[in-house]
């Protein structure tokens, strides 16, 4: 198998290229020079195994062995050390030096025959014999490899942080492949024929560094694979794939025709597109650290962040871009809202996290109080070693109880919003897609993210704030714009009505003053005397009657518009016997009723007493201009006025058989100049007060109320046909 | 020469009683209706030279009357004077504009200085 021949000098270019990647990378640290240095000396034991293996003549093997030891000698001695600086060790320095000593005798020992001398020779191959010192070399060689995997555990089980830990996981792996496998190259020269596998462990080891370096910054070093990186991968593979179709198709078809090529161009422009997001994707989770570029995404951030001022979009750009940025789970902010008091968080977005987890976060004011005093990032892990430091029990426990919290709700870090030295908010990070800790540069990036977001949220607040002061400015001019408008609307409607007022007034005034004008006029342009003597008593009766009139509607307006003031009050003092008070009444008018021939009765329906308090000279008016109306309007028949008690009220009922109301007219005959459509028939000088008065006065009587019915005619008829009349109804309450 | 014939609508007795008199004297034959109904009947029956026509009758706006006499082939042509105490400017506008000759307010002439209108209408 010739591939097998050539694993150890594959394993040499893997382990010397890796070595010199370390080395290249900027940074002068011991611990490069250290790894690179192990790197060269396990490349010599590849080299010189692949030179060894392939040599013919055995003094030539023999050479190539002790080429192999030159380099393998330093083997344990730079483990040692290399395992002192990862773990950051000071002491075991005398160990150290007496390693390097004893590698510098071995150098010597190995060029002699007293360390290999001798051949085995094998079915794969030639092989040295261990001499007498090889045996004093491996129990060095195994007992600082046992000190390398002492110091790595050690550290990592007592003072590592979470990156170290992960870092540390390949390491051991690393190292564990490398010698776990690498040492049966140690087989053969005891005499063991063992297939010289074993060179595979040079690649074992190269891959687990290399993935280390990439996925954990494996002794700091960053590399950066860009975006464009992924995308020119992801035309590669697509490219490869793409060609072996190609081929495979070609063979297929034992020619190369145009379909071969179309086919393998259009499968070629399907895969790329989901190939490039599979690649993204598988490096998003294992490449982490070389994703995002630190000043990038900071100046891809303050630039955004200056063009935008609404605070919502603010913590969209900020949550997106840290969650992005860091490939994260979930993520949150926690803005104070120091309008409550006391002040209160309101959740300003979360992504991945439940709401309530958010808050409850915030709940004791503990994280508030420590972000505000440290105004620096808090890391979960970190949690048991403050909890450690502290002195206060209390503290210790409540960082305990957070530590609990954070992980109960899967949120890994709180970064403070701080703005004019005072924390405004909080931002909540949850874990990586990877799983990885937060690196230190992480949270370096993250505290600058955090200020800048500090600042936006603030101006943005103090923004809307300015706006919501517009808002409410805007709101309050609205209301009294409405409530001006609603007055304009109220005068205009008074206005209407005055202008109404003064319309139908002017009209009522106007028409008996006509009347007696005409009348005089005639009179002194001599009319008169042209005139039969009826005709002249007529005429001056004629003008009596609306002189008549005329006091009465001038009397009417000036009670109506005192009664139309706001202020108009009626002193309900004098004791009443209403039933005697009404019967008065009718009797006063007897002697109208007899002139129209119309009956006029008073009946008692039940027994009294019917004592109610009120205004003698007001109550008077009422029931005057009732029946006085009942009599006016009725041409024959009768009307009737009676008194009732029902429950603690006295009813007066005053009812006619006259022309009746119509059903539309009954609703608004108590408002002032509205008469019955049909009242002008049978007298055209109402003045449209009276009944308007009346309710006024009723309205003034605590308890009392005066209301209509009339149960006749749906519509006007030119006639005088028959009616039922009507009642106009007075109730009061009775005295006890 | 036939009489010149009045026609007065207007629900008042009184003011019927006082205009009656004084254009009978006058000469006039005159004539009046308490109602719309009444006045658009006697107008095509009896063909008044004039009608004296109040605004605020009792079951009609005198405007709709107005309306009424002024879409009657029969009665068209005869003058109408609007003879009321309804002093509105916008109803003094609204009956010209159907076609009133004239827009009298009662209570600012006496009775003779309406018959002298009524000339002036007639050009007599």
């Amino acid at each position: 198998m010739s591939f097998l021949k050539f694993l150890p000098l594959i394993s040499c270019f893997f382990v010397l290229t890796l070595g010199f990647f370390v080395l290249a990378k900027k940074s002068s640290k011991a611990i490069k020079i250290i790894f690179f240095l192990f790197c060269l000396v396990v490349s010599v034991w590849l080299f010189g195994t692949f030179m060894m293996f392939r040599t013919t003549q055995d003094y030539l093997a023999i050479f190539w062995d002790r080429f192999i030891y030159a380099g393998v000698v330093f083997v344990p001695a730079l483990m040692h050390h290399f395992s002192l600086l990862i773990t950051k060790r000071k002491n075991q320095r005398l160990l150290l030096y007496t390693n390097y000593g004893l590698a510098f005798v071995f150098l010597f020992l190995s060029q002699t025959k007293y360390f290999v001398d001798g051949l085995f020779y094998y079915a794969w191959g030639v092989h040295t014999k261990a001499q007498f010192f090889h045996h004093i070399f491996l129990f060095q060689f195994f007992f600082f490899i046992f000190f390398l995997f002492y110091n790595i555990y050690t550290f990592y089980k007592n003072k590592a942080n979470a990156l170290e830990k992960a870092q540390l996981k390949y390491v051991l792996l690393a190292f564990g492949l490398l010698i776990g496998i690498g040492a049966f190259a140690y087989l053969p020269a005891y005499g063991i024929s063992i297939f010289p596998f074993s060179f595979i462990s040079g690649v074992l080891f190269a891959v687990v560094l290399v993935y280390a370096i990439l996925h954990h910054r494996f002794m700091d070093i960053k590399i950066a694979i860009k975006h464009g990186s992924i995308y020119v991968g992801s035309i590669i593979v697509t490219v490869a794939l793409t060609f072996s179709l190609w081929l495979f198709l070609n063979k297929l078809v034992y020619s190369s025709d145009i379909g071969t090529t179309v086919t393998s161009l259009i499968f070629a422009l399907i895969i790329f597109s989901p190939l490039n997001k599979f690649i993204e994707k598988f490096a998003n989770k294992h490449l982490f650290y070389s994703l995002y570029n630190y000043q990038e995404t900071i100046n891809h951030l303050t630039n955004k962040l200056t063009t935008i001022i609404n605070l919502d979009q603010i913590i969209d750009l900020v949550v997106d871009t840290i969650k992005n940025t860091m490939r994260l789970v979930r993520s949150g902010v926690l803005l104070i809202d120091e309008s409550k008091s006391p002040f209160q968080y309101q959740v300003a977005k979360v992504v991945g996290f439940n709401k309530k987890n958010g808050i409850s976060l915030v709940q004791d004011n503990f994280l508030t109080r420590h972000l505000a005093v440290t105004q620096k990032p808090l890391v979960r892990e970190e949690l048991d070693f403050l909890s450690e430091q502290t002195k206060s029990p209390s503290d210790k426990q409540s960082f305990l109880t957070l530590k609990e919290h954070m992980t109960r709700i899967e949120a890994s870090l709180c970064l403070p919003l701080i703005s004019s030295n005072k924390l405004t908010g909080i931002i909540v990070l949850g874990g990586k897609v990877s799983g990885d800790a937060y690196s230190k540069e992480d949270l370096d990036l993250l505290t600058v993210l955090s200020n800048q977001a500090s600042i936006a949220i603030e101006n943005a607040r103090l923004y809307q704030q300015v706006q919501d002061f517009n808002k409410t400015l805007q709101t309050k001019v609205d209301e009294q714009t409405k409530d001006i408008q609603e007055k304009a609307v109220h005068l205009e409607k008074l206005l209407k009505m005055r202008s109404e007022f003064l319309d139908i007034a002017s009209h009522q005034l106007r028409t008996p003053t006509s009347v007696i004008k005409g009348t005089l006029a005639m009179m002194k342009e001599g009319d008169m005397e042209k005139m039969s003597p009826e005709e002249k008593a007529k005429f001056v009766e004629g003008m009596f009657q609306k002189s008549v009139k005329l006091e009465s509607i001038i009397n009417d307006i000036l009670v109506a518009s005192e009664m139309d003031t706001a202020d108009f009050d009626i002193e309900t003092k004098d004791e009443i016997e209403l039933d005697k008070f009404l019967e008065k009444e009718v009797n006063e008018h007897q002697f109208d009723a007899a002139e129209k021939k119309l009956t006029l009765a008073f009946e008692k329906l039940t027994d009294g007493p019917f004592k109610i308090k009120g205004s003698i000279k007001y109550l008077e008016q009422v029931i005057d201009n009732l029946l006085d109306n009942a009599l006016k309007y009725t041409p024959q028949g009768f009307v009737k006025a009676t008194i009732k008690k029902e429950g603690n009220n006295a009813i007066i009922a005053i009812s006619d058989s006259g022309i009746g109301i119509l059903k539309d007219d009954l609703k608004r005959i108590f408002n002032k100049f509205i008469r019955g459509k049909n009242a002008r028939n049978v007298y055209t000088d109402g003045s449209g007060l009276g009944l308007f008065i009346i309710k006024r006065i009723m309205d003034r009587h605590p308890g009392s109320k005066v209301w209509a019915e009339s149960p006749v005619r749906q519509a006007l008829t030119a006639g005088g046909e028959e009616s039922k009349g009507s009642t106009f109804y007075l109730q009061f309450p009775l005295l006890k | 020469m036939p009489k010149i014939k009045i026609l007065f609508i207007e629900d008042d007795p009184d003011q019927i009683f006082l205009y009656q008199t004084k254009f009978k004297l006058e000469g006039y034959d005159f004539i009046s209706a308490k109602d719309g109904v009444e006045g658009l009947r006697l107008a095509e029956q009896e063909k008044p030279d004039l009608v004296l026509l109040d605004i605020l009758l009792a079951d009609e706006n005198g405007i709709d009357i107005l309306k009424n006499l002024k879409n009657n082939k029969k009665t068209k042509n005869i003058p109408v004077i609007v003879f009321t105490n309804f002093d509105k400017e916008e109803i003094n506008q609204r009956a010209v504009a159907l076609g009133a000759v004239g827009y009298v307010i009662k209570s600012k002439v006496v009775p003779s200085e309406i018959v002298k209108k009524v000339a002036e209408v007639l050009k007599l």
